[in-house]
């Protein structure tokens, strides 16, 4: 399988106060495969939010010789990346003045570099509204949305333009169950249509549920990176889950066990 | 792209409750006008023109620190930043077509009210003034309330908001102090004092010259165009120093 995410050597230093400063990501080396679905799993602050701002180029990490961050066949990321991607991030806040129509019209043209097409945008617009089940909000102001339908709006726009690959940070807090039902159905059925996602989660139940691979990260390094099935059963005990695996093995990394 | 940005900020700040607000601050201001000026019996014009565009001063400068020291900010705050910089947007589209979005709002209030000064002034006093002498009043001060903005917005993007608001504000009244600074250092004859205004007066904004309103405009009905001009590209040449500082530091900024 082919990847479409190479990292290597990925390093993140901030400033921390006037002198000293704090390594949030030390050399990180993953692969994403194509095709299937990754979970980014993590305790709070393990760096996974940063980690994925450093894929988007929204955070720039420390420029070592050997940092590679590849996307498909391209080794920088640039348009041609970003116009088979689709992204959504951790808080789920949506320009709030603007309608959902409005909102997704803006974001189909900037992802399909300025297309203007009406008929295109509409039927695009209807699908995805349909599968996120907001057909009776499609005029609405996203103001008068609640956080789950702010949640499926934020995922209609990151589906919006057909990407090739989704990255979701935490794309199921928050939600009630059915709306957690809901996106997991939409994941697998963009999964199906050949679609690579890339998704960070606390929820482990789901990342069992829904993944094929994952990339395990602990205070900043890579802890475990590969498919599910060889996480949950490498040492002396076969885990029943992943929860149970990633509880072992953080704890057995930090001499707990 | 950029289409695409400014329409977005446009139709995003023109449905904010803040901006209408302010507007409709600025309408009342203008019928207080009315009672004001007529409690001059030679000089009613000039109250009522000076005042009128105080108001419109007031207003756009305000809403230009609000919006400069805030909406980049909250964009980052909220991460909505995010969702347009994931597209095959560059940080210089994003920025450019952000400042040009509330470059586009504060252009539309500032002459929206102008107009409607205008007209009340013309047909409720019957103002004698050319059309022009209005437009030429509002465009110093939108010129002046851009500045301000993009100024705000580059502090903002290392400073918070509030601290950025108060920085633009102190920058505008700089600017239209300098004249002031620059009299009293020639009365007070001290060499050190007279060099350090000079220079300050160099390296700072002249907004004093986009002031129109404060000038002899009634006496002299319009600005000879060489004075105009000259004070407009001064403005415009500040706008694009601030817009390309805050540029330089968005484009290598951290997102966090």
């Amino acid at each position: 399988m082919k990847p479409v995410i190479e990292v290597s050597s990925l390093r993140k230093t901030f400033a921390d106060g006037i002198r000293s400063k704090r390594v949030v990501l030390k050399d990180l080396q993953f692969r994403v495969h194509e095709g299937l679905i990754t979970g980014f799993v993590g305790a709070n602050g393990s760096g996974k939010t940063t980690t994925l701002k450093c894929l988007l180029k929204f955070i720039f990490p420390d420029p070592l010789p050997n940092l590679k961050m590849q996307f498909f066949d391209q080794t920088e990321f640039g348009p041609q990346v970003q116009k088979r991607l689709g992204y959504w991030p951790e808080k789920p806040y949506l320009p709030e003045q603007l309608t959902a129509r409005e909102f997704l019209k803006l974001h189909f043209r900037l992802g399909s570099g300025g297309n203007t097409n009406n008929d295109e945008f509409t039927a695009r617009f209807d699908e995805v509204m349909r599968r996120m089940e907001l057909e009776a909000a499609k005029d609405r102001r996203l103001r008068n949305f609640s956080k789950g339908m702010m949640q499926r709006a934020g995922l209609a726009q990151a589906l919006l333009c057909r990407p090739d690959l989704l990255i979701l940070d935490e794309p199921m807090s928050g939600l009630d169950p059915d709306g957690r039902w809901l996106v997991k159905q939409i994941l697998r059925e963009e999964n199906k249509r050949g679609v690579s996602i890339l998704f960070s989660s606390h929820l482990l139940a789901d990342m069992d549920e829904l993944c094929s691979e994952l990339v395990v990260i602990d205070q900043g390094e890579i802890l475990f990176n590969g498919p599910v099935a060889e996480f949950t059963s490498t040492g002396i005990e076969i885990t029943r889950n992943i929860e149970e695996a990633f509880a072992r093995r953080l704890r057995e990394r930090r001499g707990q066990l | 792209m950029i289409g695409t940005l400014i329409r977005l900020v446009v139709l995003q700040l023109v449905r904010e409750r803040y901006v209408h607000a302010v507007i409709w601050v600025s309408l009342l201001f203008f019928l207080f006008c009315i009672p004001l000026g007529s409690l001059s019996f030679e000089e009613q014009e000039r109250v009522l023109f000076h005042f009128g565009f105080l108001a419109v001063q007031l207003t756009t400068l305000g809403l230009g620190l609000v919006i400069g020291s805030g909406r980049l900010n909250q964009e980052l705050e909220r991460q909505t930043s995010f969702l347009i910089l994931a597209r095959p947007v560059s940080r210089l589209q994003f920025y450019f077509g952000m400042a040009l979005g509330q470059i586009v709002v504060l252009a539309l209030i500032c002459y929206f009210l102008s107009f409607v000064l205008e007209l009340l002034l013309r047909f409720y006093v019957g103002l004698s003034l050319p059309w022009s002498a209005s437009l030429q009043v509002a465009t110093g001060i939108l010129f002046e309330a851009i500045i301000v903005m993009v100024f705000a917005t580059m502090m903002s993007l290392f400073v918070r908001p509030t601290l950025a608001f108060f920085a633009s504000f102190g920058l505008f009244l700089i600017g239209n102090w300098l004249p002031d600074m620059d009299y009293f250092a020639t009365k007070s004859k001290d060499p050190l004092f007279i060099g350090f205004s000079k220079v300050f007066s160099q390296i700072s904004p002249q907004l004093f010259r986009l002031n129109f309103r404060s000038l002899d405009l009634m006496a002299r009905d319009l600005l000879p165009f060489s004075e105009l001009g000259f004070a407009l590209l001064h403005g415009l040449f500040w706008m694009l120093t601030f817009g390309s500082l805050g540029f330089l530091i968005f484009r290598r900024k951290d997102l966090v």
